[in-house]
């Protein structure tokens, strides 16, 4: 599942409209409790325990993606 | 890939050659392979002639390998040339014939369909992929957006429940709590406030749909973080506004003492709890007063291990003993508040696992103590208070036999051949019966209905060494041939109560689905196939809950009990003299006093059938005519050798100059038919005979309901006096005639004499 897949299935979008570009600025359901449900699915998706630096970081699907790779996750 | 959609039809011919002589060579293998890549060239170029073709060679094309990677294939195509129409036939038959086993295909195609507005062809293209793929959560979602679109409420409903069945994360939670905001709600109101001490937002969602699940329309209000004392010392605050029905207040421990991980000092551990008790004390005590709701307060529990190690629990000052210790108090002090309870936390998260319920970094991050798995067990175990709030209780349990109480069929394997025993295979049947047991002891009954001949089932209920249930503890047994939703509608009405209070368990599935579908109001419950796994089963059911075990929840079941007995000996005496002496009745009659007062005029007011009069006295006139020298107000209690049937009878009765009037005279239809009302009579009788008065008037009234009384008079002797419409006077002179008591009733002395 490609980290656009689950933004897509998280915030309740069609996968097709996420990009890297989409944020916490534009996405509407993207609010605080969002951002831990994502976390979280995150987290259970690829088998992962990010720091909390990192998921406080994780704003945009680009950023999730660059800090994912750090954890040696290519998306 | 693009160019070869041109018009080759090298796949159409391979493909039909190989047809015609593949299998006359024998070598299929190859065969299967070329017919593969024939077909795959043929649906890039010719989609449509494709579709014909694998529709008319089904048979062939479902021996392939390949057969789900080319029907995938097609579909897609279909789909992206916009051939709606041949892409619904394709992929629906693809599902039938099992050449898809997965939904992808099903879900593009019904997205695609309902943008067309086409919701009916997209939802048989789902329900076939659901056929096959019955977990895919993208299906259920297309599926419920399809029902949603087209205003099908009721299957919207379904496939939101199916949703949150497959997928207990909290974001699918949340998704189909937002989606359910937006239609009327299903059920009775139950308002649910939430206090706490950490963040709890993300219990709503579970919460929500376990109340919607028990049929509730649940309405929220949750405290802002950490601002629960403000909300519960405020009398105009939300939550009280709100009218809840039920406040739960959540307290972590963390919150209240932060240095509890650091290793605190005996002196301050003993101090702080008594400080953490107050506190609690002090909310409950506010919301006591200021609103109705039952108040359910989480025990304290701690996930983290003790600076100590393993010597906390050997030092006073240990950890795990002082938590212990304030929940202990805790729950002593709840208990002697009517309204709140304690709720187990503890215990609640051992059931899932401490590691799984907590997620140290939300909690950091958030204030979030639970995790998602916590959240979703917290929820069910809420319910074990709002199902019994809401009167949602069940009363009656309806068990099959085989199967189901014991192992294998007793028709087949005989009474000694069946599965109950002290070990395995058969242990976890008598597991199962030992948990029923418990809770018939809570007061819930039980009851039988199977498929079998009555003898040989009793055979096993009667005498086999390892029976747990035996006869005495059914309340109602249906042992036959007959339809079970038949026998189901029976044992109600025998136990007179509804339909609704019933719990049926089998673990035959289709007898499951035709109780589903004939009493939907039956709960149905799914029996796992694995025996071991019943008791847990019936464990994890929220439905058998009460808020206080009182002396009728008790008696109740030893009254159904008795019942059940004397039907057993009315069928085992041979002749009704016989089964009306066995039975060993014993009646007292007395002037009533203060203490029966409110069970006369329950009497008075509910009792249609065994009813002379109907007059329906309130406590006044019951006070009347207990302090009237003028009137005798006789209770009549009745007792035999199964139980005590209580006060079920009274009579007025006017004293004249040399006649004695009964203005009412009524019993409870539970011991019609056995002589009682016959002995009941005479004693007014030698009464009035024995203060010198020979005449006896009594009247009648008839209504709708009492009917079965209308010869009584006549039955006994009496003559008719006078009759206007609906009303009768009947009347006995006692100095020619009197009135015989049963052989078979004995007369108890009076419980105290009374010289008025």
């Amino acid at each position: 599942m490609t980290v656009e897949a689950i933004v897509g299935e998280v915030f309740n979008l069609d996968p097709w409209n996420v990009t890297d570009l989409s944020s916490k600025d534009t996405l509407a359901e993207w609010d605080s409790m969002g951002h831990l449900s994502l976390i979280t699915s995150l987290e259970e998706h690829y088998k992962v325990s990010l720091s909390i630096a990192d998921a406080m970081e994780m704003t945009s699907v680009g950023k999730i993606k660059s800090i994912l790779k750090g954890y040696g996750i290519s998306s | 890939m693009t160019d070869d959609r041109s018009t080759d039809d090298s796949g159409l011919r391979t493909f039909l050659t190989v047809l015609s002589s593949g299998h006359s060579d024998g070598s299929l293998l190859p065969s299967t392979l070329l017919l593969e890549q024939a077909l795959e060239r043929l649906i890039i170029s010719s989609p449509q002639q494709a579709q014909e073709l694998m529709a008319q060679h089904y048979e062939q094309v479902s021996k392939l390998d390949g057969k789900g990677r080319l029907a995938d294939l097609l579909g897609r195509r279909l789909v992206e040339i916009k051939l709606l129409k041949e892409a619904t036939e394709f992929v629906r038959m693809a599902f039938r014939l099992k050449w898809l086993g997965e939904g992808g295909v099903g879900v593009r195609l019904a997205k695609v369909l309902m943008q067309e507005g086409n919701h009916s062809d997209a939802t048989a293209v789902l329900c076939a992929a659901l056929e096959q793929d019955p977990a895919n959560v993208a299906v259920v979602r297309g599926l419920y957006d399809s029902a949603a679109q087209s205003g099908d409420l009721q299957q919207a409903e379904r496939y939101r429940g199916m949703l949150v069945t497959l997928d207990t994360s909290y974001s699918m939670r949340a998704y189909v709590f937002k989606e359910r905001q937006k239609y009327p709600p299903p059920g009775r109101d139950v308002g649910i406030g939430v206090l706490s001490s950490y963040v709890l937002d993300w219990l709503i969602p579970y919460l929500d749909d376990e109340c919607r699940r028990a049929g509730l329309s649940p309405k929220f209000h949750l405290a802002p973080f950490n601002q629960y004392m403000q909300e519960v010392l405020n009398p105009g605050s939300q939550l009280y506004a709100g009218k809840p029905d039920i406040v739960f207040l959540a307290l972590a421990l963390e919150d209240m003492f932060p240095l509890l991980g650091a290793g605190p000092k005996e002196e301050e551990l003993s101090q702080v709890r008594s400080t953490i008790v107050e506190h609690v004390l002090t909310v409950i005590r506010e919301l006591e007063v200021r609103c109705n709701a039952m108040i359910v307060v989480h025990e304290f529990s701690s996930a983290h291990r003790s600076g100590y190690g393993i010597l906390d629990n050997r030092l006073a000052g240990g950890i795990a003993p002082w938590i212990a210790g304030v929940n202990r108090l805790l729950a002593e002090e709840l208990s002697t508040h009517e309204r709140a309870y304690l709720l187990p936390l503890d215990s609640v998260l051992s059931w899932v696992g401490k590691e799984r319920s907590l997620n140290p970094k939300l909690s950091y991050m958030a204030s979030m103590r639970l995790s998602e798995t916590a959240l979703h067990e917290l929820a069910r175990f809420s319910m074990r208070y709002i199902k019994p709030l809401k009167g949602l209780t069940k009363k009656c349990v309806v068990l099959d036999l085989d199967g189901t109480l014991w192992g294998g069929i007793v028709g087949e394997v005989g009474a000694e051949g069946v599965g109950l025993g002290p070990a395995a295979p058969g242990i976890e049947y008598v597991e199962f019966q030992r948990t029923l047991l418990g809770l018939l002891r809570r007061g819930i009954l039980l009851a039988v209905c199977s498929k079998n001949n009555p003898d040989d089932a009793l055979q096993v209920i009667r005498h086999h060494p390892h029976m747990v249930l035996r006869e005495e503890h059914f309340a109602a047994m249906r042992i036959n041939w007959q339809n079970k939703a038949e026998n189901i509608r029976e044992i109600a009405k025998e136990l007179n109560i509804g339909l609704d209070s019933l719990v049926f368990i089998d673990d035959n599935p289709n007898e499951r689905e035709l109780v589903r579908q004939l009493l939907p109001e039956v709960h149905t419950v799914d029996l796992p196939k694995d025996a071991s796994l019943y008791r847990r089963t019936i464990e994890e059911l929220s439905d058998f809950e009460l808020l206080a075990l009182t002396k009728e929840d008790e008696t109740r079941v030893a009254q159904y009990q008795a019942q059940s007995k004397r039907k057993a000996a009315k069928s085992t005496s041979a002749s009704l003299d016989e089964y009306l002496r066995s039975l060993e009745i014993e009646i007292v009659t007395a002037q009533a006093s203060r203490e029966v007062s409110s069970r006369l005029v329950q009497l008075f007011n509910k009792t249609n059938q065994f009813n002379l009069t109907t007059r329906r006295y309130q406590a006044e006139d019951v006070g009347r005519f207990m302090a009237s020298a003028e009137t005798i107000l006789y209770d009549l209690h009745v007792k035999d050798r199964f139980g005590d049937h209580g006060l079920v009878g009274a009579a007025v009765v006017r004293k004249g100059p040399g006649v004695w009037h009964i203005d009412s005279l009524l019993m409870s239809c539970r011991v019609m038919g056995l002589g009682i009302e016959t002995a009941f009579l005479e004693r007014i009788c030698s009464d009035a005979a024995g203060a010198g008065v020979m005449r006896l008037v009594g009247e009648f009234r008839a209504t709708k309901k009492n009917h079965p009384v209308t010869e009584f008079y006549a039955q006994h002797g009496f003559g008719l006096l006078r009759e206007d419409g609906e009303h009768q006077e009947w009347e006995l002179n006692l100095s020619q005639a009197g009135i015989a008591r049963p052989a078979w009733i004995r007369v108890a002395e009076e419980r105290k004499s009374d010289d008025r």
